[in-house]
């Protein structure tokens, strides 16, 4: 039943756990043939039961679903991610297509003569912002 | 070596491991069933670079056994006579079963008394007869704890089997 090389494992593990005592290690050989005498005890039959089981069973198949499940499930959860945010209808503009809607176009005159005349870049603090209808509306 | 000659290699060193981790023989010859059926599913895909058969087989039947000891403890379904019968808690406290020998009933007992951790790791031991590196690749400890877990379990097997204290 076991091969030569896997007796001289055993062997040494009996000394190596028996601190190379000899008493100990006897006690050792000891619990290694109750372990080998049980081992050998199987129920009659056992063997040849689950080699008619072996021959019987169809081929299993390489995918096993329990390990594929995890899987499946994330696929299902980013297809389920793309389809609930994903955009629905025609892009609204941001913009009024509408070019002559004023309002849609800020008037930047008055921040631009700010720039050039080198005012400080806080100018929209209440301490600096000068309200005037003339110098905000070009006029 | 093909399928039908590593059956006849291992099947009662599987079996044997099986038994001294779950305790009933009818649920070791279902897992036992599964670990071959695993084993013959896979077979193709064994690779010997990675393992021998030993360390591939028992990897597959360690992995069905803790399995279907995790599914028992969370349905809640140990009977209660499971470890009366087979790993009786105190085997002095009453004569063992009628169907199994007094020394496979001292051994059970003996089994009982030890941490599920060193059932698995002397189990291992003496029926995949790996080495405690390969060991602990298996099991994911560290080499030196392996052999540590043995050493102590050598002494709590002898002190009971064999009356030879530590």
């Amino acid at each position: 039943m076991k091969p030569d090389k896997e007796q001289g494992e055993l062997e040494n593990f009996i000394k190596e756990t028996s601190d190379n005592e000899p008493q100990k290690t006897a006690a050792n050989r000891e619990v290694l043939a109750r372990f080998m005498k049980a081992g050998a005890e199987i129920p009659p039959g056992a063997m040849e039961r689950v080699r008619a089981s072996l021959e019987s069973r169809p081929a299993a198949a390489p995918w096993f679903y329990r390990k594929a499940a995890p899987a499946l499930a994330l696929c299902a959860v980013a297809v389920a991610a793309v389809i609930l945010t994903r955009p629905s209808g025609e892009p609204v503009p941001l913009v009024s297509p509408d070019w002559r809607s004023y309002e849609n176009f800020p008037y930047y005159a008055a921040e631009g003569r700010l720039y050039v005349s080198g005012v400080s870049p806080d100018w929209r603090s209440a301490d600096t912002l000068v309200i005037d209808a003339a110098s905000a509306y070009g006029l | 070596m093909d399928f039908a000659g590593i059956y006849e290699e291992f099947f009662r060193r599987i079996y044997a491991y099986i038994n001294c981790r779950v305790g009933l023989q009818a649920a070791a010859e279902d897992l036992s069933s599964l670990v071959f059926q695993k084993a013959l599913a896979r077979f193709a895909q064994y690779d010997p670079a990675r393992g021998s058969h030993a360390q591939w087989l028992f990897g597959i039947a360690r992995n069905e056994v803790n399995y279907h000891l995790r599914k028992a403890a969370i349905l809640k379904f140990i009977p209660l006579d499971l470890f009366g019968d087979i790993f009786p808690a105190d085997a002095a406290a009453g004569p063992g079963p009628a169907e199994t020998e007094a020394r496979s009933a001292a051994l059970a007992a003996a089994l009982a008394e030890l941490a599920p951790k060193e059932r698995d790791l002397i189990s291992l031991k003496f029926y995949s007869e790996m080495n405690n590196r390969e060991i602990a690749r298996l099991t994911g400890l560290g080499e030196s704890n392996v052999g540590t877990i043995l050493y102590r379990c050598m002494a709590k097997l002898r002190k009971r089997l064999t009356g030879v204290n530590i």
